[in-house]
């Protein structure tokens, strides 16, 4: 397949596509448009675009929709919003879901083109990798990490990337697997590492519990503590070993979060979504490390 | 209150208070606590005896928001309230049927007006 070298502009409002055309073709960019977000997928599924720059109100499928849509088909296809006056918050949750980045509509001619240059000199220096992705059979990775949840969703990103490589699982499957990294991640920080109870949680609306890891963030033994992560996906499953160095707990000791009388009791439903999101769930004897597996599920298999 | 409200959008419907959460995502625990105590805060105010909590917006969870929406539901029933949930994608209900809370502790509507039409 030919190396992408047009820009696709989406706009309901021929007036703004045809300015954005403008402001392009004066940058010496190669630019084809579409009038809303389905014409756009249409598009990009018979001639892969380098870029896509969307207006984010549309009927139909609006920008935020096209990103995700964009980002389920193609994630490495960057998307640029322009949105209008007032729309930052959702521009914002827009680069949360995916997007690259965004211009605001009243600068356009002065904004676009610098946006578009480092979008692309971005796209361009990833485009050895996506290449070689396409013969990727296999990929291991190993991450050592400190006792802080805020990495928790960049180490997942981090970890679906493999996946995504190996065409391993849809979305709504790479949801699940990214929920049960959180929950297995979370509790090798929190319970495993700084030895903080979800028990607490249940204590004066959750403040013992927020101000224990807090304080053991910054307290030996607890904060010299590191969680190791373990990736290795092949083309048929993806496994992940999750280690922590504290000192392990009895699953065993574990009440049934599904019975009744433990409904509204905090701990347990953590390991109960790993089980149900992942196909294999091993303990150590220790306690202290979890290995989950997923395969892949190809057309006709039984399970 | 609603324009002070940052992870919710508070609106009525058919007279009943409908809190939609926003787009975050809510796996991290901060924006999971905070999100809580804002919550609790507009129950601590309005005591609403008829609440839907609209999902629309909301794509990922984690067990510690699920702990934080029966803290949130306990709350509206200490105040001799109802809680329903509208429009959770089935992405975000699953963690609630495998806990058994669907249906059990939690009951999730396709949309606001069935979840009104239910009380």
């Amino acid at each position: 397949m030919a190396e992408p070298n047009h820009i696709l502009v989406v706009d309901d409002s021929p007036t703004q596509l045809r300015q954005m055309q403008l402001v392009l073709e004066k940058e010496g960019y190669s630019v084809r448009s579409a009038a809303g977000g389905k014409e756009a997928m249409a598009q990009i599924a018979i001639d892969l675009p380098m870029l896509v720059i969307t207006d984010l109100q549309m009927p139909e499928m609006n920008g935020l929709e096209l990103v995700a849509a964009v980002k389920a088909s193609t994630p490495s296809l960057p998307v640029i919003l322009t949105t209008s006056q007032g729309s930052e918050d959702v521009a914002a949750s827009a680069l949360r879901d995916g997007a690259s980045s965004y211009v605001p509509k009243r600068d356009m001619a002065l904004t676009l083109p610098p946006v578009v240059k480092q979008v692309l000199s971005l796209y361009e220096a990833t485009r050895f990798v996506r290449e070689v992705s396409k013969f990727a059979v296999e990929s291991s990775i190993t991450l050592v990490i400190e006792n802080d949840e805020m990495l928790v969703p960049k180490v997942i990103e981090r970890l679906e990337r493999p996946m995504v490589e190996l065409d391993l699982f849809d979305e709504g499957e790479r949801l699940q697997i990214a929920m049960a990294l959180d929950e297995a991640l979370v509790n090798a920080i929190v319970h495993g590492n700084l030895e903080v109870s979800s028990e607490l949680r249940q204590t004066e609306d959750g403040k013992p519990y927020t101000d224990l890891i807090e304080k053991r963030k910054t307290e030996s033994p607890y904060k010299d503590r590191r969680v190791k992560v373990h990736l290795h996906a092949s083309c048929q499953q993806v496994k992940f070993v999750i280690c922590d160095e504290g000192n392990g707990f009895d699953t065993a000791s574990l009440r049934d979060p599904t019975d009744p009388e433990n409904l509204e009791r905090a701990g347990g439903r953590g390991l109960l979504l790993i089980n149900a999101f992942m196909d294999e769930v091993i303990h150590n004897e220790c306690g202290n490390e979890i290995t989950m597996l997923k395969r892949k599920q190809f057309d006709g298999a039984s399970d | 209150m609603a324009n002070e409200l940052k992870f919710f959008r508070v609106k009525h419907v058919e007279g009943v208070p409908e809190i939609t959460l926003g787009s975050a995502d809510f796996v991290s625990r901060p924006v999971i606590v905070l999100a809580k105590e804002e919550l609790k805060e507009y129950v601590d105010l309005q005591k609403p005896l008829k609440l839907v909590m609209n999902f629309r917006n909301v794509g990922h969870i984690s067990s510690e928001f699920i702990a934080a929406m029966i803290d949130i539901q306990e709350h509206v029933v200490g105040y001799g309230g109802t809680l329903k949930i509208s429009h959770m994608n089935p992405t975000v209900q699953a963690p609630f049927q495998i806990t058994n809370l669907a249906g059990r502790l939690f009951m999730i509507y396709e949309t606001t007006p069935e979840a009104i039409d239910a009380f």
